[in-house]
């Protein structure tokens, strides 16, 4: 069965249409950053610090002044930049990997799956906070480097899977009968046909590297140039019996974000990878 | 056991020369088990083929399911490599070819698979499975390639414009023309159909059949017809080859063979044919076979047949049978048919037989050669050989005749 985009977009249940529309406000949210923010990125004023949300600024200020709604609207690109980049190098190497895996077998699958096994083994954050540790200079790129070191081996394994059954088809060896080579079946023949459950992992995958990008920064591992969910959350945490909106709002924000990833991704699991052999991950 | 497959060239016979000629072809498989994953076994699938194929002729190559049928098929046009033997295209071992040099080759021999279900790729247009072969093999390029394909989709009764759709959009009948489009889009001289109608409605069956006929005409195919089904192969085969257990039991003209099979075994599988006339008294005796067919991991010794052969009497489970020719252009691997065995094959009671064997035949191999090759398959007569489109009435009335 083949959907094209639109179909998929008709045939989403509504809570599937909701989280689509979260994820697109985000996403927006973090493109149109310096027009959307009420202030300028690290302006302060002395004279508010700690406030209550008011009026001029509506989630409330920090410590130093700044208004928090900037600083949650900034903190949206880190979290779009994070989840966009650990998904989009996890899948492209774990794709790749996979399926030269699951359609080569052999030695080769032998190698690739074992280095799986022993990334799986590990917590992935465990992981990260090593590797940031070991690069000395927590940043965005750090963070997405130790993220996306671990989280590629959860594609591979599933696209080796859908591989494996795929190369089974009778239009790969129709493929091979005019000729081809094995790299041009593998990636323009039998790798079209196994997206489908990639895609649903790829959106639990962002909500997953978001998450992770949140913990890392709450424990200051994160980006330190530019103000993120988890480093808000940090901060807000200091004063949180004072003034509880500093951490409230951004952990709002994170939870919003997340769920309508993952209803985002329930919806598309349900239509395109009904034997839901997918699982949350990263 | 060691199958001779020297080239032999020897053919006198007016049809000129096989465009395909297997000679002792084998393809086994490797049974891992155990932690060590060590090899403890082989799958013989294919074990000793040989046969060839004519131009413009189809061969019908007919036997159980999992006799290795399908995987002679695959071999014989390199869709995996052999264990041993040899394919000729006319005088090139495809074998011998390099990966480069087999690629250019595969123009001329193409697949039609079983399942059109699965055969196509269902995330590409029509146009682009067609099409990309043609553009592999560099025969067409834009829109002389977009022409070819639309041309190709009427030639085999589809429309030109379907070339949009995807393979979902279609039925299977449908499906399975596309398939017989993309095979002949490279214009080859042999296809290898894998049960290219099993999986359609009988219906459907007969316009398919008809259409790989008449294309067999307009571009001069040689067909190796793989099937289960017996009146398909009856209908469209000018000679048929039975298989049982990874190696050919009978090989002869299909109108010769089924109105006077040999081989126990071809003597069963037809005794199956139902008699589609009602009225008809039920005097056809079926042989019934006892058991099931032999795992081709261990084959029986002698002849692979003689577990559930109901002919079976002295050297059947220890001499392999060698291949004989009973008459021009038929083969029995069958100790019955063997001038060696003639008297103890008369001794055991064989009368109970559906049809006992009358002639004997002469061994193909040199004497010294236990179990060659044979110099040729021939189909000598064919052309003479009225090949009358015999029904299946044939068949039970030769029985009858017999009870």
């Amino acid at each position: 069965m083949r959907l094209g985009f639109t179909d998929i977009l008709r045939r989403l249940s509504p809570l599937a249409k909701l989280g689509l529309g979260i994820v697109a406000v985000v996403f927006l949210v973090a493109i149109f950053a310096p027009w959307l923010a009420p202030y300028p990125l690290g302006h302060v004023d002395v004279t508010h610090q700690l406030e209550g949300p008011s009026m001029a600024h509506p989630l409330g200020t920090d410590e130093n002044g700044a208004d928090l709604l900037t600083q949650v609207i900034w903190g949206s690109r880190v979290a779009v930049m994070v989840g966009a980049s650990v998904v989009g190098i996890c899948s492209t190497v774990g794709i790749t990997l996979g399926a030269i895996s699951g359609y080569f077998g052999g030695w080769i699958d032998e190698v690739i799956m074992r280095i799986t096994d022993m990334l799986m083994a590990f917590p992935g954050i465990l992981l990260a906070i090593l590797l940031i540790f070991i690069t000395q200079e927590p940043s965005l790129l750090a963070v997405i480097g130790a993220l996306s070191v671990t989280g590629w081996s959860s594609y591979a394994r599933l696209v080796r899977g859908e591989v494996l059954s795929e190369r089974e088809e009778d239009y790969v060896e129709a493929a091979r009968s005019i000729g081809y080579k094995s790299p041009h079946i593998v990636f323009r023949e039998v790798l079209p046909n196994v997206l489908a459950p990639v895609i649903v992992q790829a959106t639990f995958g962002v909500a997953g590297a978001i998450l992770a990008e949140a913990s890392l920064s709450f424990l200051g591992l994160g980006p330190q140039d530019m103000p993120s969910w988890g480093a808000l959350l940090d901060q807000g945490s200091t004063y949180f019996l004072l003034t509880p909106h500093l951490a409230i709002f951004p952990g709002v924000a994170i939870m919003i974000t997340i769920l309508g990833l993952n209803f985002l991704g329930d919806g598309l699991r349900d239509l395109l990878d009904p034997r839901g052999l997918t699982r949350h991950g990263n | 056991m060691v199958e001779t497959t020297e080239e032999t060239t020897q053919h006198t016979d007016s049809d000129g020369d096989p465009l395909i000629r297997v000679r002792g072809l084998k393809k086994h498989f490797p049974v891992k088990s155990g932690i060590l994953n060590r090899v403890t076994g082989q799958v013989q699938a294919v074990d000793g083929v040989t046969l060839d194929v004519y131009p413009n002729e189809t061969v019908g190559l007919v036997g159980e399911s999992g006799c290795g049928k399908t995987t002679a098929g695959r071999t014989m046009v390199r869709l995996t490599d052999a264990t041993d033997g040899e394919v000729f295209y006319k005088d090139q071992n495809i074998f011998d070819l390099s990966k480069e040099e087999m690629r250019k080759l595969r123009r001329n021999m193409q697949f039609i698979f079983q399942d059109p279900q699965s055969s196509l790729n269902p995330r590409m247009t029509v146009e682009r499975i067609i099409g990309e072969a043609i553009e592999f093999h560099g025969i067409a390029h834009g829109s002389e390639r977009r022409d070819m394909v639309r041309d190709l989709l009427e030639r085999v009764g589809l429309q030109p414009d379907y070339a949009t759709r995807y393979p979902h959009e279609f039925s299977g009948g449908q499906r399975q023309r596309i398939g017989i489009a993309r095979a002949l889009a490279l214009n080859p001289d042999f296809i290898v159909c894998d049960e290219p109608v099993s999986a359609l409605d009988v219906s459907v069956q007969a316009q398919v059949i008809n259409l790989l006929e008449d294309l067999q005409e307009e571009f001069n195919l040689s067909f190796l017809f793989i099937a289960h089904d017996l009146s398909v192969v009856k209908h469209i085969a000018d000679r048929v080859a039975v298989m049982y257990l990874g190696r050919i039991a009978e090989l002869g003209p299909t109108d010769k063979l089924f109105d006077d099979p040999l081989h126990p075994y071809t003597q069963s599988l037809l005794s199956a044919i139902p008699d589609p006339d009602p009225r008809k008294k039920k005097t056809k005796e079926r042989v019934v076979l006892e058991g099931d067919v032999p795992s081709p991991i261990e084959p029986p010794d002698g002849c692979r047949f003689h577990t559930r052969c109901p002919a079976r009497f002295g050297p059947c489970d220890s001499v392999e049978p060698r291949r004989v020719e009973v008459e021009d252009g038929r083969f029995v691997r069958c100790h019955l048919f063997d001038p060696e065995f003639a008297d103890e094959a008369s001794e055991a009671n064989l009368e109970d037989l559906p049809n006992p064997p009358c002639q004997s035949g002469r061994p193909v191999d040199e004497p010294e050669a236990a179990d060659g090759a044979l110099d040729r398959t021939g189909d000598d007569d064919l052309d003479d050989a009225d090949i009358d489109d015999t029904d299946i009435d044939d068949v039970s009335d030769e029985d009858d005749a017999q009870h």
